[in-house]
């Protein structure tokens, strides 16, 4: 998949460069992938909030990264913006479907251990986006 | 900790994260290394073949190059093995005697069952998975001419999914200390509930019974009680499943998109077919133990009764674990077979018998491992008739493998053999494997199956198999391919001192099993100071001792050859173009062939000075003699 | 299609494909048993998952052995045929050599693997005494 890509580019940018099936050999990305993969899974299942929250930044970010490395996406905030939509959703999901509830008397109710899994995708999604918008203000700003 | 401490607390968290990356990404011009971003990032003078890599640990961290890949699932296959192997070595102190002293201090029987858990779950996802990786990811992709993998960047997400699994599965032993509630988890690697869902630290069961009126709902569970130490562990053998999965995918395409234009079917290597093969059952095989194991999650956090009596029942965990558990036998055993078909030729002389014979039936063993699967469950009460037909098929797939040995036999007959350290393991490869399969056949066979199951019957079939066969052909290869990983050669006398511990270990400690299984000694049990039968209790005592005392040779054998590999990988002599003399017998090889090609660039480009030696130091007659005229 | 199956089903690949023909048999062997003298009696869902099991892993099999085969074969006796296009002289007997040399190519052509061919005839000199 990538090796298209790399001729492509290789041909847009020096076109007399004959570059054949160039791979990579760094990429930052993929141990940051695994690991927060690893912490968001272990935060959702045992119901760590700071695991989830750590686990889905880091792994929500180092996708973003890869894609944008790779060359499937332009701008990786935006694909980092998405993938903390997704997050946020099934979140909010989560935290509807059993039974949370936002407002009343304590603003935020969390009936049970399932509700506060989904409080706290909730919150990593959230907190994903609004990194993803202070990256991307950044970067049109550089 | 309230809502709001644990918000502040994971913003904290958040911005060190953040600081990390953008500190990452500062560290280096990755740009440098990646020569899809941005055109002009792309280095006119890093020529074919030579891309620049980050210098000291952050190339390791950061390398998707299948070759540092290759050797980093070695060296996390070996730290594995040793934590594997170091926990039998406490399980087999404590089974020299009858009663239960060695590990009463430590925790008794319950950490016995942890040991036990461990060892089973480590050896054969953590050491035994990643070991075979480790050669694949480094030579497939020179076997069959390709520059790297098909996808390197998810090759290197598939290996560092790995140990975060590692420490996930051995969480329990780390946390234990510091939490009432945590200990090991004592599931045994089959992970059967109701055990496996309703345990709780002690290795009590947090369910709830109501027994007289037989009602054992899965929401009755206790689950504050529950050993968290599982719940870590089904998360880490989980990542390793996709893991596997990933890795898996990357072989399939990197096999059947990137052969060189020279590699037809015909011409494609007998390695690079068994991991075609395993490839393929892993593909289908592991996707069920992940879905099992989430399922086991659902029902121990979140009161699902997948495996509760009112729902699937505890039958449908087994057919789901053995459905991918009995592929997984061969998805370890597939590769291995390459390997002792692939090396073993080379230093008989002669091609491999019946080359095709081989590719024929690695692909039919392939397809058979997922019809027999319930050869696992003949003791737990299934129907007869589906029994018998498992049997069946269990008995056909002894073919394919049998076939094999007689190649391999063949291969060697009349050879010009030269019983070199690779050689050796080969040799015994073949010597183990034939009684781990002749003991396996009779096990295929559901009367005698009744009598052996669960006795040390099955433990000594599968060891000698898994041991004395997989272990044996990932030495061959280890030895057989380090020179070119290393450049250099390892330490003949050491190889030697090594096969013939491992050898004698091996059959000690494995056939005493044999035998106590005859003897009906149960598997998984801590002690057997219980028994009361006349006479029995000497023979279970004294064939124990037996295989404590293998077990301490392997031991023994095991710190050579980790001595051998270190020292020789740091002070060995360089090895020439070509170690093994393979070109003498015209039997060339495609990765010698490359090894001989990179000395050679390495030399023609200026080079390192350590590299000057192969010329300097007579490269290969020297080096190559040195290790086969002592064996001859 | 067809055609190309009958230059790969020759005798020397059958001869290569008895590996997989015999647990073939086994398992006909074993749906025959079951069939006429089974030991249990029929049971509609076990009998047919019984022989399911049998029967699909048969199938399969042979599949399975029916595609690699084709793969297999087809690929030697197109880098025979490549070659033979290459060295272009003595076409004799075209249909001939398809099916002789279709295991023999490894020979003539040593490939990088040096793995290949079902030759037990790997001129060391000690076979030649």
């Amino acid at each position: 998949m990538s090796k298209e890509r790399v001729e492509d580019g290789a041909a847009s940018s020096e076109g007399n460069r004959a570059v054949t099936d160039h791979k990579p050999s760094a990429s930052l990305w993929p141990m940051f992938i695994a690991f927060g993969l690893a912490i968001a899974e272990v935060g959702v299942v045992v119901g760590v909030f700071v695991f989830t929250v750590i686990g889905f930044l880091m792994f929500t970010g180092a996708v973003a990264g890869i894609l944008a490395e790779a060359g499937y996406v332009e701008r990786p905030w935006v694909a980092l913006g998405v993938l903390g939509t997704v997050v946020l959703a099934l979140g909010i999901a989560v935290f509807g479907a059993f039974g949370g509830v936002v407002g009343g008397t304590e603003l935020v109710a969390v009936p049970n251990a399932v509700a506060y899994r989904g409080l706290s995708m909730i919150s990593a999604g959230a907190l994903t986006i609004l990194t993803a918008g202070v990256g991307s203000i950044r970067s049109e700003l550089t | 900790m309230g809502l709001s401490g644990e918000l502040a607390l994971t913003l904290l968290t958040g911005v060190l994260v953040l600081i990390v990356f953008a500190l990452a990404t500062r560290f280096d011009d990755w740009r440098t290394y990646t020569p899809l971003a941005g055109g002009g990032a792309l280095g006119g003078e890093t020529g074919y073949g030579h891309d620049e890599k980050p210098g000291g640990i952050v190339r390791w961290l950061t390398t998707v190059d299948h070759k540092d890949i290759g050797i980093l699932y070695g060296v996390y296959a070996i730290v594995a093995f040793a934590w594997g192997g170091l926990a039998v070595m406490l399980m087999r102190f404590e089974l020299a005697t009858p009663a239960m002293d060695v590990l009463a201090s430590v925790g008794g029987r319950a950490f016995y069952n942890q040991l036990l858990t461990s060892h089973g779950i480590t050896m054969l996802f953590l050491f035994g998975t990643p070991i075979l990786a480790a050669f694949s990811n480094y030579f497939i992709p020179l076997l069959i001419g390709a520059d790297d993998m098909a996808f390197p960047r998810i090759n290197a997400i598939a290996f560092w999914l790995l140990p975060p699994g590692a420490i996930l599965i051995w969480a329990g032993f780390f946390l234990a200390p510091f939490f009432d509630g945590i200990a090991a988890s004592m599931t045994s690697w089959t992970m059967y509930p109701p055990q496996a869902v309703a345990q709780t630290a002690a290795g009590q069961d947090a369910m709830s019974y109501e027994y007289a009126g037989r009602v054992i709902a899965s929401s009755e569970i206790d689950t504050a009680a529950l050993n968290a130490g599982t719940d870590l562990m089904l998360l880490g053998l989980h990542l390793t499943g996709v893991s596997a999965t990933m890795g898996a995918i990357n072989f399939i395409a990197t096999i059947f998109t990137e052969r060189g234009s020279d590699v037809g079917w015909d011409k494609l290597d007998i390695f690079s077919w068994t991991i075609l093969t395993q490839s393929a059952l892993i593909l289908f095989s592991f996707p069920l133990l992940g879905s099992a194991i989430v399922m086991l999650l659902l029902d121990r956090n979140f009161a699902t009764g997948f495996f509760a009596v009112e729902g699937g029942g505890t039958i449908l965990y087994q057919h789901l674990f053995w459905f991918f558990g009995h592929p997984e036998v061969y998805i370890l055993v597939l590769p291995p077979m390459g390997i002792i078909s692939y090396v073993l030729p080379r230093f008989s002389g002669r091609k491999l018998f019946g080359f095709k014979f081989v590719v024929y039936s690695t692909l039919a063993i392939g397809v058979l491992s997922f019809g027999v699967w319930a050869h696992h469950m003949f003791a737990s009460g299934i129907d007869p008739r589906l029994r018998a037909g498992f049997m069946a098929v269990s008995l056909a797939i002894a073919i394919p493998s049998a076939v094999k040995t007689f190649n391999w036999i063949t291969t060697m007959w009349n050879g010009n053999i030269r019983l070199t350290t690779p050689m050796l393991f080969c040799i015994g490869f073949i010597a183990n494997f034939i009684i781990g399969g002749v003991t396996g056949v009779f096990l295929a066979a559901v009367p005698v199956d009744l009598i052996l199951h669960d006795t040390y019957y099955v433990v000594g079939h599968f060891h000698y198999v898994i041991m004395g066969a997989i272990a044996f052909a990932v030495f061959a290869g280890v030895y057989y391919w380090f020179p070119i990983v290393s450049g250099r050669m390892y330490q003949r006398t050491l190889g030697k001192a090594h096969f013939w511990t491992t050898m004698v270990g091996t059959n000690l400690t494995f056939f005493a099993m044999i035998l106590l299984g005859y003897g009906g000694m149960p598997r998984r049990y801590a002690t057997y100071n219980g028994v009361t039968a006349e006479g029995i209790i000497g023979y279970f005592t004294n064939l124990h001792v037996i295989a404590t005392v293998g077990a301490f040779i392997l031991l023994v054998g095991q710190i050579i050859w980790l001595v051998n590999m270190v020292q020789s990988w740091l002070e060995g002599p360089v090895v020439g173009p070509d170690p093994w003399n393979l070109k003498e017998d015209g039997l060339p090889s495609r990765e010698f062939d490359w090894h001989a090609d990179r000395i050679e660039t390495t030399l023609a480009d200026g080079g390192e000075p350590a590299e000057d030696e192969p010329m300097t130091d007579g490269g290969e007659p020297v080096d190559a003699d040195d290790d086969a005229a002592g064996d001859e | 299609m067809i055609a190309m199956a009958e230059r790969v089903f020759t005798k020397d690949t059958m001869l290569d494909l008895l590996v997989n023909i015999i647990p073939l048999g086994i398992m006909a062997f074993f749906i025959g048993l079951f069939v006429l003298w089974g030991p249990f009696s029929w049971d509609p869902l076990y009998s047919t998952l019984m022989l399911g099991i049998i029967g699909g892993s048969f199938l399969l099999l042979a599949i399975l052995t029916y595609i690699s085969a084709v793969a297999i074969e087809g690929d030697a006796i197109k880098s025979e045929e490549a070659g033979r296009a290459a060295h272009a002289e003595d076409e004799s007997a075209v249909v001939d050599t398809a099916e002789t040399n279709a295991t023999d190519t490894p020979d003539e052509t040593p490939d990088a693997t040096g793995d290949d061919g079902t030759d037990e005839r790997k001129d060391s000199p000690e076979e030649a005494v």
